[in-house]
C-alpha cells in the first residue's frame, strides 16, 4: 500500500499546502469577523484582499539590516513548509517514502528555528531581535516533547518510515493507543508554526516581533510560509495518529485530505479561544511535566509493543 | 554520474562555505555559514546511503547552530548594524596550520591503499546503526549518555550564582520561591 | 491592463492607529469604523499602508508621527481624526487617496529621490547604516551585557495615549525605567467629560460619566486592550464591540446577554489568568483600583462591567478614571516594569491602564 509517487507530484504538494493555508486564514478571519459583529463571510476573501495589499506594497530597505540573511529567513519558512510536506503520503503514496521518513520531518521543521531568527536579527530592530529569541526559547521548550511524540509513534510502529507508521494502525489508531503523544504532538503543533496561543515571537506586544519591519511581498511570503507550515503539521498528524488514509467507502487520498481538514480546523479553532501563552511561564511546564509525560507514555508503549 | 554531481558541488560547497567562517564579518553569518557547511556535509552522509545519520546530522546542526547562535551573540542589542568584525585572530598563524592539517588529512585520504570492501553493506543501515549503539555496546553508550547529562547538570548549577537557600529562605521553610521571574509551575 | 489598480481596489486597508492625549473619542470612533468596514488595524507601520491619528495636533507628537510616516513603504495615505464626527469623512478621503495610483506612484518616486540623495551625502560612515551602537554595563546577574535604550510609545499599538516608556533593556529584560508624556494637557478625560445627552435622557440610554454603562465601557475599553496585548484577538475584538454597543446612544439593554457571554468566557480563561497572575503586585498604598497583582485589575473591570448589565448588583469602587487614580498608575509603571522581559511589562502596563488624559498637565516622577 506504500509507494512513492512520480516526481511529477512534487509540484502538487505546495498547492495542496497553500489550500490548506488558506483554509486555515479564511477560517481564522471567518471567526475574527463573527467576534467583531461583522459577517463572517467576509472572512473568506480577507487573505485574498490581504494578499492583493501586500502584492502592491513595496519592499524596505533599511539602514544596517543584514538583508542577506533577513531574505533568506523569510523565504526559508514555506521552502521549510514544502520540504518537511514531502514524506507525508496522501492516502498510501506520498512524494517520497524515506526510511527515515519521521526524522526527516523533524529536520525540516528545525529549519523554522533558524528561518525566525534571521528574520529577526536582519531587520535591525529591537522587536524583532527579542521575537527571534523569544522563538528559539519557544523552540527549546517544546521540541523536547515533540520530539518524545515522534519517537513514540515510531515505536508503536517499530519504523520510522510513515507507511509502516501508518499500516501500524490498521487495528487501533495511534491517537487512541497513544492519547498524551497525540495531544503533545497538537501542542507542538500550534508551537512550531508560531500561530495562536504560541504565537507571541511574531506578537502584538512586540509590534509584530521577527515580522515587525516586514513590508510587502516578504510580509505576503512569511504569513503564507506560516499557513503553510501549519497545514502541513497539521497534514502530518493524519498518518502518524489518525490512521492515515484508512476509512470506510471513500478512496484513501480523500480520506487524507478530510482528516487534515478536520485537524486544521481544530487547530483554526484551538487558535480562536485561547490567549497566548508566556514562553517563560511555559518552558517550565514543557519540561517539568511535559517531558516526563511523554516518556512515561514511550515507556507504556513501548511495553505494550513487546508484550503483544 | 548525477550522484557524483551532487558530491562535487556539495562538496566544494561544503568546503567554500567553511572558508567563509573565517571571511565574513558577522557573527551571525559566520555561523550560518557554518551551518551550510555541515548540512552540505549532511549531503555526502546521505548519498553514502546512510539516511538516518545524514538527516540526524541535518537536524542536529540546525538546533545546535541555533543555540550557539544564542550564545555567542546573546544579549548583544545591536540588531544586525553590528560592528563589521574580524572572525580570525593570529591571521597568519592560523593560516599556516589550517592549510597543514588540510593537507594532512587530504595526503592521508589520497596515498593510504584502502582496503578491498569484503562484506556487504547491511539491508537496513538504520537498524544496524541501532544495534551496534544499542546491542553490545549498550552499557558503554549509556554511561557516555549519563555522564554527558551528569556533567550539563553539574556545570548549570556551578554557573547558577543562587542556590536553594536564596530560594526557599535559609530553613527551607518558604511556600513559594522567591524568584526574580518565576516559572510556570509556581514552585 | 492596469493590475495595480485592480489589486487595489480589492485590497482592504491595514491601519496604523496613533492616539494623541485628548484624542480617544476620535479613536474610539476610529477602531469602529475600521471594525465595520472589515479593514485591518496593524501591529507594526511597516505592514501599514494608512497613518490614523485621532486626536489634537502636537509638536512632539509629530516628530514621532513623521519617523512612523516615513517607515510606512507606500502606497500610504494620512488620516487626522482630530473629531469623532469627522472620522468617516478623512477615512473615506484617505482610502481615495491610497487608490490614486498615479500620486502614489510619484510619491514613491520622490522618496527613492530623497533616499539616494542622503546616501550620496552621507559617503562613507563610521557606524554600520549611520547608526549607534549599544553600550555595556552590568545585568542581574552581574554579567557585562549590551544595552539598548528603546522608547515604548507613543506610537504603539493597545498602548495608553500618548506614553512614552524609555527603557533600558539588556536582552528583552527592563533594566531601567522613565514615564514622559507626549503631548500632556489640561482637560477633562474623555471618561469623565460630559457629553451631550439631550436627546435621549431617559435612565436606559443615559451615558454621563459615572452611569455605570459609561463606567463598564471606560472598563471594557481597558480589557480590550489588556486581551490584545494578552494575544487573544478574538475576545478583544468582541471586547470593542460590546463597548461600542454600550456608548451607542439610543441603544436599550441589547448587549446585555452578549456581555455577559463574554464576562463568562474571560473569567473562565485559565491561560489567561496564568499569563497575568504575579504581574505588576501593588501593596495597599495605592489606590483601591490597583492593589494586588494584574489579574486582580482586570478582574476589577469585569465586576464594573456586570454591575452595568446586573442593575440589582451596585458598583462599590469609585469612578476608574479619578485623576489621582491616573497619577498613580503612571507613577507606579518605572518600578513595577524593572526587572521584567518585555512581555510582562507590557501587560503591566495594560493592566494598570493610565488615563493619560486625566492626569492633566502632571509631570510624572523621574523613574529608576
Amino acid at each position: 500500500m506504500s509507494g512513492a509517487a512520480p516526481l511529477w507530484t512534487a509540484l502538487l504538494v505546495p498547492v495542496l499546502l497553500l489550500a490548506f493555508g488558506y483554509g486555515a486564514a479564511a477560517g481564522t478571519a471567518a471567526l475574527r469577523a463573527r467576534a467583531a459583529g461583522t459577517a463572517p463571510e467576509a472572512g473568506l476573501t480577507a487573505p485574498a484582499r490581504e494578499s492583493a495589499r501586500l502584492l502592491v506594497q513595496r519592499r524596505r530597505t533599511i539602514p544596517g539590516a543584514d538583508t542577506l540573511l533577513w531574505r533568506l529567513g523569510g523565504a526559508l519558512v514555506p521552502v521549510a513548509a514544502v520540504l518537511a510536506a514531502l514524506v507525508v503520503p496522501l492516502g498510501p503514496t506520498a512524494v517520497s517514502d524515506l526510511s527515515v521518513g519521521v526524522v526527516w520531518f523533524n529536520a525540516m521543521e528545525v529549519l523554522i528555528w533558524a528561518a525566525l531568527w534571521m528574520l529577526g536579527w536582519g531587520a535591525d530592530s529591537a522587536w524583532g531581535l527579542v521575537g527571534g529569541y523569544r522563538f528559539l526559547v519557544q523552540g527549546l521548550s517544546y521540541e523536547l516533547p515533540h520530539m518524545f511524540a515522534l519517537t513514540t509513534a515510531a515505536l508503536g510502529a517499530g519504523s520510522l518510515r510513515v507507511s509502516d507508521v501508518v499500516a501500524a494502525q490498521d487495528q487501533v489508531w495511534f491517537a487512541v493507543l497513544m492519547p498524551v503523544a497525540f495531544a503533545v504532538y497538537l501542542l507542538s503543533a500550534l508551537a512550531m508554526a508560531f500561530w495562536g496561543p504560541f504565537g507571541t515571537p511574531v506578537g502584538r506586544d512586540l509590534a509584530g516581533g521577527a515580522a515587525a519591519e516586514l513590508s510587502g511581498v516578504d510580509l505576503l511570503v512569511l504569513r503564507a510560509g506560516r499557513y503553510m507550515f501549519l497545514a502541513v503539521v497539521a497534514a502530518m498528524a493524519v498518518p502518524l495518529f489518525l490512521g492515515g488514509g484508512a476509512g470506510p467507502l471513500l478512496p484513501g487520498w480523500a480520506w487524507t485530505l478530510a482528516k487534515t481538514a478536520g485537524v486544521v480546523a481544530l487547530l483554526v479553532w484551538l487558535g480562536h479561544r485561547l490567549p497566548a501563552v508566556r514562553m517563560d511561564r511555559f518552558t517550565e511546564v514543557a519540561w517539568v511535566v511535559l517531558v516526563p509525560l511523554t516518556l512515561v507514555q514511550a515507556l507504556v508503549v513501548a511495553v505494550f509493543v513487546l508484550t503483544r | 554520474m548525477a550522484e557524483t554531481v551532487v558530491f562535487a558541488v556539495c562538496a566544494v560547497g561544503a568546503v567554500a562555505s567553511g572558508a567563509a567562517v573565517f571571511v565574513v564579518d558577522s557573527m551571525a553569518r559566520a555561523t550560518f555559514a557554518l551551518l551550510a557547511s555541515f548540512l552540505l556535509t549532511a549531503v555526502a552522509v546521505l548519498l553514502l546511503g546512510l539516511s538516518y545519520l545524514g538527516v540526524l546530522v541535518i537536524l542536529m546542526m540546525v538546533m545546535e547552530m541555533m543555540v550557539m547562535a544564542v550564545f555567542m551573540i546573546m544579549y548583544m542589542m545591536n540588531p544586525a548594524g553590528l560592528m563589521p568584525m574580524t572572525m580570525v585572530h593570529n591571521k597568519v598563524g592560523s593560516l599556516v596550520v589550517s592549510a597543514g592539517v588540510f593537507l594532512l588529512l587530504a595526503a592521508g585520504a589520497v596515498l593510504v591503499p584502502w582496503p578491498e570492501r569484503t562484506g556487504e553493506p547491511p539491508a537496513d543501515p538504520t537498524r544496524a546503526l541501532g544495534e551496534a549503539v544499542m546491542g553490545e555496546h549498550m552499557l558503554v553508550m549509556m554511561l557516555v549518555g549519563l555522564v554527558l547529562f551528569a556533567t550539563m547538570v553539574a556545570a548549570t548549577v556551578l554557573t547558577t550564582h543562587r542556590g536553594r537557600y536564596d530560594r526557599y529562605g535559609d530553613d527551607l521553610r518558604r511556600e513559594r520561591p522567591d524568584d526574580p521571574i518565576g516559572g510556570g509551575l509556581g514552585r | 491592463m492596469d493590475v495595480t489598480g485592480w489589486l487595489l481596489r480589492r485590497a482592504a486597508p491595514c491601519a496604523f492607529v496613533v492616539t494623541a492625549i485628548g484624542g480617544t473619542g476620535a479613536r474610539l470612533a476610529v477602531e469602529r469604523a475600521v471594525r465595520e468596514r472589515g479593514w485591518r488595524q496593524a501591529l507594526a507601520p511597516a505592514e501599514a499602508d494608512l497613518l490614523v491619528v485621532c486626536g489634537p495636533a502636537d509638536s512632539e507628537l509629530d516628530e514621532a508621527l513623521d519617523r512612523v510616516w516615513g517607515q510606512m513603504p507606500g502606497p500610504r495615505a494620512r488620516a487626522d481624526a482630530s473629531s469623532p464626527e469627522r472620522v468617516v469623512e478623512v477615512l473615506d478621503r484617505a482610502r481615495a487617496d491610497l487608490l490614486d495610483a498615479a500620486a502614489q506612484r510619484r510619491d514613491a518616486d520622490e522618496r527613492d529621490r530623497a533616499a539616494r540623495e542622503r546616501a550620496e551625502a552621507a559617503g562613507e560612515e563610521h557606524m554600520p547604516g549611520g547608526l549607534p551602537m549599544a553600550d555595556r554595563g552590568e545585568d542581574r546577574d552581574g554579567l557585562a551585557l549590551d544595552r539598548l535604550h528603546l522608547a515604548l510609545g507613543p506610537a504603539l499599538t493597545d498602548w495608553p495615549a500618548g506614553l512614552s516608556l524609555r527603557v533600558v533593556l539588556q536582552g528583552d529584560v527592563v533594566q531601567e525605567a522613565r514615564v514622559h508624556l507626549v503631548g500632556a494637557r489640561d482637560g477633562p478625560s474623555f471618561w469623565d467629560a460630559p457629553r451631550d445627552t439631550s436627546r435621549n435622557a431617559s435612565p436606559e440610554t443615559d451615558r454621563s460619566p459615572g452611569h455605570p454603562r459609561t463606567t463598564a465601557a471606560a472598563a471594557l475599553d481597558a480589557a480590550q486592550r489588556l486581551l490584545f496585548v494578552a494575544g487573544w484577538p478574538a475576545a478583544a475584538l468582541a471586547g470593542r464591540r460590546l463597548r461600542d454597543a454600550l456608548l451607542e446612544p439610543g441603544t436599550g439593554p441589547g448587549p446585555d446577554a452578549e456581555l455577559r457571554r463574554w464576562l463568562r468566557g474571560v473569567r473562565r480563561s485559565h491561560l489567561l489568568r496564568w499569563a497575568t497572575d504575579g504581574l505588576g503586585t501593588v501593596g495597599d498604598h495605592a489606590p483601591g483600583e490597583l492593589r494586588g497583582d494584574a489579574t486582580d485589575r482586570w478582574s476589577r473591570w469585569l465586576e464594573w462591567i456586570e454591575a452595568a448589565v446586573e442593575p440589582d448588583r451596585s458598583a462599590s469602587e469609585p469612578v476608574p478614571t479619578a485623576p489621582d487614580t491616573a497619577r498613580a498608575a503612571l507613577d507606579l509603571v518605572p518600578e513595577l516594569v524593572v526587572g521584567r522581559e518585555l512581555a510582562a511589562a507590557r501587560l503591566i502596563v495594560a493592566s494598570l491602564d493610565p488615563d493619560t488624559e486625566a492626569v492633566g498637565a502632571h509631570t510624572p516622577e523621574r523613574g529608576t
